[in-house]
Parts: C-alpha cells; sequence; structure tokens
C-alpha cells in the first residue's frame, strides 16, 4: 500500500512537471541538438493540430514556438513500435462470457525516417527524450510518428470493437465479413503470407507538395517545399512547407492505409483442410485497392474514408486548414483553402446546407470543387464529397440518435467512431475478399466443411476474384453503399442503435442521392461450382457452423421502403446510347499515342502492344481508324434521360457474347491444333463462333446465333465461371492442344464478311483466314506473346488488356460527356481513363467493318444490377450481357 | 545368292529409313503450305519473345514441390501436372527491355528496380505456369517515385497482372485535346 502511494505521487508529479509546457528547451538551439529536456520520460513536443488551428486564422507559414505541449512518443529506442490488437472469444469455461488476448506483432509495424535514402538512419532517443529542437528535420519525425502511432492505437481499438460485436455480439443475421482470426492471419495489420508489414513513413520524402500511399511497399511519403538558397557558399535549403506540419494530411494519408488493411483482411487463409486435416496458410497472390489509377467512384470512396478519418480523430468538420491553403498559397491560387466535410462549413457555395434537400447529392455534385463551384472536373477528390460528407452526418446521426452509458462527448465520439468502423471494416472486408467467399462462414478452413470449398459469395470465385473487384463489379456508389446500408440495417438499427431506425438511414443515404438500391441482398447472392446453383445464406443456418455462434440469417431480401426514395434517381440503362452522329472520339497521333502508352506502362499498367503487328509508327493522325494504328477511343455516349447518370463505365474485355457453331468442335483455331488434327490426335474439329443475337443484332441471316438454350455452351446461358481455355490436351510431341471452354468470354469485336451471296458478320479468326489467309504469327497478341493462351478471335482488333476499361464520371440529362464537360466550362480534354487502347492489325486491308460490342452501364442505373423482377443479378450474370446496355459500336477500316 | 539376299536386305533398309516418317519430317508433312503474303514480315520482336511455343511437360505435383516454388490455385498431391513454360534465367532482363523498351534518355525511369518477391507455380485444372511476383520501383521521368506489385511469366518476363500502384494525393493525368476528334457513324 505504502509502495503504491508513493508510486502514484511519482507519477502525478511527472505528470504535474511537464503540464503547462509549451516552450522547447532554449538552449536547444543547433538543428540537430538533442535537449535534455523531458529526459527520462519518452516524450517530446509536440503540435496536436495544424498552424491555422493553432494561429486561428489561416496562415501559410508554421510557427509552432509557445504552441507544442509534451507527449508520449515511444518507449523504444527507435522510432518504431510493434502493433497490438485485442481480439475476443467465448471463454471455453463459460461460453456466454468473453475473454481476450492481447497479440502483438513479431517485428514493428510503424516506423518514421527522414527520407527515402538507403543511407538514412533512423532517429534515436537520448536520455529517454525524443524533444529535438524546433523546426528540425528530427522534430518533424519525431510529430509524424506521434499522430501515426496514435492513430494506429485508435483505429486497432475500433477493429477490436468490430471484430467482437459482429461475431460475438451481433445478432448474426448476417454473416459477417470482418475476419474471424485476424490475430492468428495477422491481418488486423499490413500483412503479406500473414506475416507482418512495416508501415514506413517518411516526413521528408521529396521535394514536391505532395503526399502518397505507396501500397506496394507499405509506405507514406510526405512531400515538402524547399528552395535552395541563392547563397554560392551556402549549400542548405530553406524550407518553406512540409505536408506533416499538417497532422489532417498524415490522418488522411494514413487513412489510405487503414482502407488496405480493411480492403484486404480476407485474404489470408489460416486454418485446417477438412479433408486432409492439413494447417493451411494461404494468401491470395493480388491484393485489393479501392480505385483504380485513374478517376473511378471507388478511387473517391477511398479519399472520401481518408478524409472522414481525420474528423475520427478531430472532430472537426474540416481538413487540410493549413497544408490545402499553403499550397494554394505557393501555387499561386486562392488564400482560405480547406476541405470541408459538412454542408455546414463556410467553404460551401450558397444553397448547400444540412438542410433537406440542400446536401451533397449523388450525382449532381460529382464534380463540385467548393473552392470554385463554376468549373467541372472529374477527380476523385471532389467526387468524395458526396461520400465524405455522408460518412461525417451519419457518425453526427448516431452520436444524436444513440443511447450511451456516457454523457461524456469526446466518450460519445469514439464510440460512435468504433460504430463507423465496424461498418467500414464489415463493408470493405465483403467487397475486397479475393477468396470470393465473403465471410468466414463458408470457408471450409474454418468451418472444417469441405462442401463450402465450392460455394462463394462475392466477387465470382477465388481464380476471378480480382478482376470482379478491381474491373467487371468494381465497388462504385451504388455498391460500396448498398453493402454499408446492410450492414447499417442489421448492426446499427436491428440491434446497437435502435433509434437509428431502417428508415431514418434510407432517408439519410436518400439525401446524399445514394439509396441506389431497391434491395439489401441481405439474404445472399452466391454460387455453389459444385452443384451449379445459386447460392443463399439460409442454406448454412444453425449453430453448426461455429461453436455459439449461431447464425440465423433472412429467407428473403429486405428491400428498400420506396417512399424514402425522394432524391435518389434511378434511370433504366435503355436511355444510354451511342449519338447518332459523333459515335465517338479517337486518337491517333503517333505522339500522343506514344505517351499514353509510355504514361500507362510507368503506372504499371500491363499494355504489351503486338509490336511489328500493330505500332504508333503506323499512326496516321486522320482521325480514322487506320491497318497498322494503335488508337485511343471513348465512346460519345448519350443520356437520353431527363436526370443526371453517375459512373458511366465502358468495359471492352473479353465477355460471353459468341456461341461455337458445333458444341463439339473445341480445340482453337491455330497451328498447333491444326497439326494436331492432320495427326489425328485431335478426333473433333477446330472452333468457330458465331456472334450470338443480342437486342436483335446481328439477325440470324446476318450471321447471328439466336437461341434461347440455357444449356452450357448457348446463347441463352451465362458463363458461370468465366473460364476461356483449357490446356490438358497433348499431342504425341507433347504440344498443348488448347480448347475453348463452351461458354469462353470472347473478344469484343467481330468483322463483316461479304462473299458473292451474301454478307454476314463473322469471327475474327474466320476472316483472317478464308479471306486475308493470316498465319497465326501475323495476328495480334499472337503465340509469340500470349503462348498457349492465343486468341485467333482478335488477330485483327485487339483491345490492350491495361486499357479496355472507360469511366465517365457524369452525363447531364439529354447530353453526351462532352457536351456536359463543355456546359460547364471546362476544355474538351479526355485522360486515360476516359479511353480504351485498341490495336488494329497492319494486314487488314482498307474498307473492312467491323462490330465491336462494348458493355455500358453507370451508377444509378435501374436495371444493370437487378432484373426485371428486383432480384440482384449474382456475380456471373456479368460475364453476360443482361446486365448492360450492349453498345455496337462499328467502323471501318480506312488508309 | 546370299550376297543377293543381303544386298536386298541392305536396299530393303536403306529405302526403309529413307522413306520411314520421322517426327520431323511427319512435322514437316503435316505443316501448311507457304501461303504468299503481301503483307509486310515482323521487323523486330520484342526481348520476351520465347524461341518456341512451350510444350507440356507432364510431372507430378510432388516432384515439382523439390523445386521449391510456391504452389498455388488447384494442387492436388501426387495428381500428373503439365507445365506451360519454363524458368528462364534471363526472365528479368527480359521483363526489364519489354517494360522500359527503346524509350528515348529523357522519358526513362531512373533507379529501376526488381525485387523479388517470390517464385509461383499457379495451377488451373490440372496444369502450371510458373510465374514471379515482384515489386517494381522506379522515379518516372516527372522525379515522381513510383511502384507497384506484378505477376510475371517465369520465361517470357511478360507481365500478367498489375496492382497496389503508388497512390498520390495530387496527380495530373495525362489530358489529350479531342476538339477535331470527333469519328462519325460511318453507316
Amino acid at each position: 500500500m505504502g509502495k503504491n502511494t508513493f508510486a502514484l505521487l511519482f507519477i502525478s508529479f511527472i505528470f504535474q512537471a511537464c503540464s503547462g509546457i509549451t516552450d522547447v528547451d532554449p538552449s536547444n538551439t543547433g538543428k540537430r541538438a538533442l535537449s535534455t529536456a523531458l529526459a527520462g520520460t519518452n516524450q517530446a513536443y509536440v503540435y496536436l493540430d495544424n498552424p491555422s488551428i493553432l494561429d486561428d486564422q489561416f496562415v501559410t507559414h508554421a510557427d509552432f514556438d509557445g504552441k507544442l505541449s509534451p507527449q508520449f512518443i515511444t518507449d523504444n529506442n527507435l522510432l518504431q513500435s510493434n502493433c497490438l490488437f485485442k481480439q475476443y472469444y467465448p471463454d471455453s469455461l463459460s461460453p456466454s462470457s468473453l475473454i481476450y488476448s492481447t497479440d502483438e506483432t513479431d517485428t514493428s509495424c510503424l516506423s518514421t525516417i527522414h527520407d527515402r535514402s538507403t543511407t538514412t538512419q533512423m532517429i534515436q532517443s537520448t536520455n529517454k527524450s525524443w524533444v529535438f529542437s524546433l523546426d528540425s528535420h528530427e522534430f518533424y519525425q519525431v510529430n509524424t510518428y506521434y499522430h501515426i502511432n496514435t492513430m494506429t492505437e485508435r483505429f486497432l481499438e475500433s477493429l477490436s470493437f468490430a471484430h467482437k460485436y459482429v461475431h460475438l455480439e451481433s445478432p448474426r443475421t448476417i454473416p459477417p465479413a470482418t475476419k474471424y482470426n485476424l490475430r492468428d492471419t495477422g491481418t488486423y495489420w499490413l500483412s503479406k503470407e500473414g506475416l507482418t508489414q512495416n508501415l514506413t513513413s517518411y516526413a521528408y520524402c521529396y521535394n514536391e507538395m505532395n503526399a502518397y500511399f505507396d501500397p506496394s511497399s507499405d509506405e507514406l511519403c510526405f512531400g515538402y517545399y524547399a528552395e535552395e538558397d541563392d547563397d554560392d557558399d551556402d549549400t542548405e535549403e530553406t524550407v518553406y512547407f512540409r505536408m506533416v506540419q499538417d497532422p489532417t494530411i498524415i490522418y488522411h494519408e494514413l487513412g489510405h492505409a487503414f482502407v488496405k488493411i480493411m480492403m484486404n483482411q480476407r485474404n489470408v487463409t489460416k486454418g485446417t483442410d477438412p479433408d486432409t486435416f492439413a494447417s493451411v496458410l494461404k494468401s491470395h497472390d493480388y491484393q485489393s485497392d479501392l480505385g483504380e489509377l485513374y478517376y473511378d467512384e471507388a478511387g473517391a470512396i477511398n479519399e472520401a474514408l481518408a478524409d472522414w478519418f481525420s474528423y475520427y480523430m478531430n472532430e472537426r468538420t474540416s481538413l487540410g486548414e493549413f497544408a490545402l491553403n499553403a499550397i494554394s498559397h505557393y501555387s499561386g491560387s486562392a488564400y482560405g483553402q480547406y476541405r470541408p466535410l459538412s454542408e455546414d462549413e463556410d467553404a460551401h457555395a450558397a444553397g448547400i446546407s444540412t438542410a433537406e434537400g440542400e446536401r451533397l447529392s449523388y450525382p449532381a455534385y460529382l464534380h463540385y470543387d467548393p473552392a470554385d463551384p463554376t468549373i467541372a472536373l472529374e477527380d476523385i477528390h471532389y467526387a468524395s464529397g458526396i461520400a465524405s460528407h455522408y460518412f461525417v452526418a451519419l457518425t453526427k446521426a448516431l452520436k444524436s440518435s444513440c443511447t450511451f452509458s456516457t454523457t461524456d462527448t469526446d466518450e460519445i465520439h469514439q464510440i460512435a467512431g468504433d460504430y463507423m468502423v465496424m461498418l467500414f471494416s464489415e463493408t470493405m472486408a465483403e467487397i475486397g475478399d479475393l477468396t470470393a467467399k465473403g465471410s468466414d462462414f463458408f470457408s471450409p478452413y474454418a468451418t472444417l466443411n469441405s462442401a463450402q470449398k465450392n460455394v462463394f459469395f462475392t466477387n465470382l470465385n477465388d481464380e476471378q476474384s480480382f478482376l470482379w473487384t478491381q474491373h467487371i463489379n468494381p465497388p462504385n456508389y451504388r455498391k460500396f453503399f448498398r453493402i454499408l446500408g446492410k450492414n447499417i440495417f442489421h448492426y446499427i438499427s436491428s440491434d446497437l442503435c435502435p433509434e437509428f431506425t431502417i428508415d431514418k438511414s434510407e432517408k439519410l443515404l436518400d439525401d446524399y442521392g445514394l439509396l441506389l438500391f431497391r434491395s439489401y441482398e441481405d439474404r445472399g447472392v452466391g454460387y455453389n461450382t459444385s452443384t451449379m446453383s445459386d447460392a443463399i445464406y439460409a442454406s448454412y443456418y444453425g449453430s453448426s457452423l461455429f461453436t455459439n455462434r449461431t447464425f440465423l440469417p433472412y429467407a428473403l431480401n429486405t428491400v428498400v421502403n420506396e417512399d424514402n426514395r425522394r432524391y435518389s434517381i434511378l434511370i433504366s440503362k435503355e436511355f444510354i446510347e451511342l449519338d447518332d452522329d459523333v459515335i465517338g472520339y479517337v486518337i491517333d497521333g503517333q505522339t500522343d499515342i506514344d505517351n499514353l502508352i509510355t504514361n500507362l506502362k510507368f503506372e504499371g499498367k500491363p499494355v504489351q502492344t503486338s509490336e511489328g503487328i500493330a505500332d504508333v509508327e503506323y499512326n496516321n493522325n486522320h482521325t480514322d481508324i487506320s491497318p497498322g494504328e494503335i488508337v485511343a477511343l471513348s465512346l460519345n455516349l448519350r443520356n437520353t434521360s431527363n436526370s443526371t447518370m453517375g459512373g458511366v463505365q465502358f468495359l471492352a474485355n473479353d465477355w460471353d457474347h459468341m456461341k461455337l457453331s458445333n458444341l463439339s468442335n473445341t480445340y482453337v483455331s491455330r497451328n498447333v491444333n491444326k497439326n494436331a488434327l492432320r495427326n489425328g490426335d485431335i478426333t473433333t474439329g477446330l472452333a468457330n463462333f458465331k456472334p450470338c443475337t443480342i437486342d436483335g443484332f446481328p439477325s440470324t441471316s446476318a450471321g447471328g446465333a439466336n437461341d434461347t438454350n440455357t444449356s452450357d455452351g448457348y446463347c441463352g446461358h451465362t458463363s458461370t465461371t468465366n473460364s476461356s481455355l483449357i490446356l490438358t490436351d497433348t499431342d504425341s510431341d507433347s504440344n498443348v492442344l488448347p480448347q475453348y471452354d463452351l461458354d469462353a468470354p470472347q473478344p469484343v469485336c467481330f468483322v463483316q464478311y461479304s462473299d458473292e451471296d451474301e454478307t454476314t458478320w463473322v469471327n475474327q479468326d474466320y476472316y483472317r483466314q478464308v479471306k486475308l489467309n493470316l498465319e497465326d504469327s501475323q495476328c495480334l497478341n499472337n503465340p509469340i506473346w500470349s503462348s498457349n493462351e492465343f486468341n485467333p478471335n482478335e488477330c485483327l482488333i485487339r483491345t490492350l488488356p491495361g486499357a479496355n476499361q472507360a469511366v465517365l464520371g457524369k452525363i447531364e440529362p439529354q447530353s453526351t460527356w462532352a457536351e456536359t464537360m463543355i456546359n460547364n466550362g471546362a476544355d474538351l480534354e479526355f485522360s486515360a481513363g476516359q479511353m480504351i487502347l485498341m490495336e488494329v492489325n497492319k494486314n487488314i486491308p482498307a474498307g473492312t467493318t467491323f462490330n465491336c460490342r462494348f458493355r455500358v452501364r453507370f451508377t444509378n442505373c435501374s436495371d444493370c444490377w437487378e432484373d426485371d423482377n428486383g432480384d440482384p443479378y449474382p456475380d456471373y450474370m456479368y460475364t453476360g450481357h443482361e446486365p448492360f446496355k450492349v453498345i455496337n459500336f462499328q467502323f471501318t477500316v480506312l488508309e | 545368292m546370299k550376297k543377293n539376299v543381303y544386298l536386298v536386305l541392305f536396299l530393303s533398309l536403306v529405302l526403309f529409313f529413307a522413306i520411314r516418317p520421322t517426327s520431323q519430317t511427319r512435322k514437316f508433312v503435316m505443316k501448311s503450305p507457304k501461303k504468299t503474303s503481301p503483307h509486310k514480315e515482323i521487323k523486330r520482336l520484342p526481348a520476351s519473345v520465347p524461341t518456341s511455343i512451350p510444350k507440356k511437360e507432364n510431372k507430378t505435383a510432388d516432384v515439382l514441390k523439390d523445386l521449391k516454388r510456391e504452389f498455388k490455385g488447384d494442387y492436388v498431391k501426387d495428381s500428373p501436372l503439365t507445365i506451360l513454360n519454363k524458368v528462364s534465367k534471363n526472365w528479368k532482363e527480359k521483363f526489364t527491355k519489354n517494360f522500359l523498351g527503346n524509350l528515348p534518355e529523357d522519358k526513362q525511369a531512373k533507379e529501376f528496380k526488381i525485387k523479388h518477391h517470390k517464385s509461383i507455380l499457379d495451377i488451373k485444372k490440372g496444369t502450371g505456369r510458373n510465374l514471379e511476383h515482384i515489386i517494381v520501383s522506379y522515379i518516372k521521368p516527372d522525379g515522381k517515385p513510383f511502384s507497384f506489385k506484378a505477376l510475371v511469366d517465369s520465361e517470357t518476363g511478360t507481365m500478367i497482372q498489375t496492382w497496389n500502384q503508388t497512390r498520390y494525393e495530387f496527380k495530373e493525368p495525362i489530358k489529350l485535346n479531342m476538339r477535331g476528334r470527333e469519328f462519325r457513324s460511318q453507316k
């Protein structure tokens, strides 16, 4: 007792000694001189907010003198730490009680260092003090580390709550998507094959007013603005501005790292194989990114989430009050810039408020820049405003509606923050799941149920999941908020906070134009590849999956109350079509395309061209499509409805739109198979595809296959696997004899063929053989590049895999995208993400006509995501045409 | 008589070997007749071009396990596996040459690095493909550090898939002016 009293007194003394200290040690004048101040405490002087907030006015220069407070940094000698995660589980002795264990990462999970130079060393504490002189590089490293570590600890607490709640305390009316064994897989943090990855932050990364999160090496880079001093004798530089001087920027960038964690928490599997009882540790090759490189809604949502994390940390409905203002200042732009997170902020244009009907709503505000509302710009930071404002409004609604066990506003903010991270974790775990299960409830390695190896509830299946989550069915404003809405309904409205009813939730979503779905899809929309039948969650109900965790899913989908849909407009896909006159925009200048391909390559896009068969040297800059060219194409799509369309995406990847003329003849028409046919190694025949008749085109007389048979291989059947080739057959010389899957997805373009009798549409392979006599080696993406995966149906026209989809932000009513941009004051400029790249075989004679079937859809589409009965499309339907408007883009190759 | 018999036997043997279709001559016979084409030949081939189409190699998965290549996909113990490609010693060089191409000096990336993460045997439906999982990093011509992850073919160095690209906060996308680029319907 006596010892404890002394200990308390001692601690109290330390705290009293520290409180109120706001000045750096005056003896500490050298830039890198260590101070003896705060020795023995492992503390440093820290700025708790950005200079504009600390000064209570917009400033462009950081002056932290007198505005610092002592804060604990780390017990370690270096600026690094391990992460701790508290995971709850039922007490085996008393199953109704929960106990927890705290997992500590084996290696450090965080570190901060000055710059990216390989020779730079991490700084060390001296005398257990982290005090460095004000404005020194070391001072900023310590501050950067402090903010990152503080937010990480907070996030891991929230994630721990999310795990405990959804798995152990919730009603479990939907399967929890958050990983159950986060601790064993290490996926509560950045993880590679189950091993903790260190998140390295560079406080003085490179000389540019910019910042980035690098998910490939798990790095946070914070730039700066410095100029070399004029004095010839002085090699020093004057630093005007550092991104890390604004903690809200640190929160934002770290938020991107947390998004990566939540998106990938399901992509490491640890458990027991139910067939062999062997231990299993599997990690998916790929990782999910929320957002592509260029403009897309997933990227906008990622930005909104990163912004929300700033509000999570400081409860302020704005960020970047210093950094964005300083960047504007040093770039010569307007003063007083920051990013608002609520309609109440002064930064907003007139007419925007939190009143009903005046919030930032989808899709009207996709281009909205508070700093200049008159300009239309497609940028994820502008498109993110709708989502970031909704996230903050939802948090506020939870704080004001729910019953809490405390009246302390800070604690209430913390609890509401935990609820939000739980919703985000559930939503992103499902969206980013590359195992395609959607929940550990369907993992054979977690449930020891072998039959579940063939059950998939998200992203099609484990082979195609990356393609699905990134391209074919990527998160957009509909998908993300439909899944988030489902989680709000089942976890918040139905349990944690009944006061925030489903009606309130739907109305808030609708205020933001985000009630873009008619059903929560909460009975599950999956597929069983073993029984080849659709699957629902109810097939797996009960308590047999996990001890003491009974799963009681709904048998029917919960539908949205249509009375709550006041501002969310849904439009039929029939209202999007090609303009009658200008059907597209074509760029075929040598320099333009050369720059574009180089740019795509340097952004890590796989854009391997068929050198020698198509090359920019053939590009003639005539705005026609000519032999040998590589052209960039954007469709000129017209919105013929009276409402704005958002998130228009057109896809040019292979899809299931052709039918084998003879289902027995599946061998790819290529030399190796032709030889095998002559040798007798193949006893059937070579494949010949006909285009299926879709929306009446092409008619049977024009070469179309018009059948409604729903068996495998017919036009009425959609591929359930997206499998394209079978490579198991060989000839006597062990050459692989590639075969098509019966419903193999095929390239988008086919060609018009005329002979004396008729004019029909045929596949490219037929045309190259019968009309052009082209060898395999004269084809685009021929076996030189594609090896066994050569598809002669892209011999003549080919879309490049790294550039085969485009996204247009929004199209105003009765307008094209170009008109939308021009009417809003923008130049008629396209960026890389708004075009696809197409190779044209140099051997095509002028006058040859092609038809390319692009698939188009948009986010607020009433019939792109659900069928006529309002039932959501299962994932495999996106291999076919039904969820899309098929756009036939016809062109004739001209010299 | 005996001499004649030997002579006949000898000539028969010569004739037999002369006309017996070896696998090579058989292949020759089976080749499509060479067609005359008015079109230009391929001027050059990229560095990644393999010398031949890879042949199937029948091995069991267990034998391949000894290669210390991580197995991915539908690995079934003891089942025969066919391998679709070989592992080239120069896959890294091929990838680099393919990636950087023949860019002029002012468009070249600086500090180009390939970090090899692991080697994979990707197994699908009884066939395996050798792949390399890498992290590529460099400084772009505009001075920005950039990096991404990629799976590349172990024989050709061709990029199969990429992900985890660096996410810059402020980014100026490449823009193309579309005035005068209208493509009109040719129907």
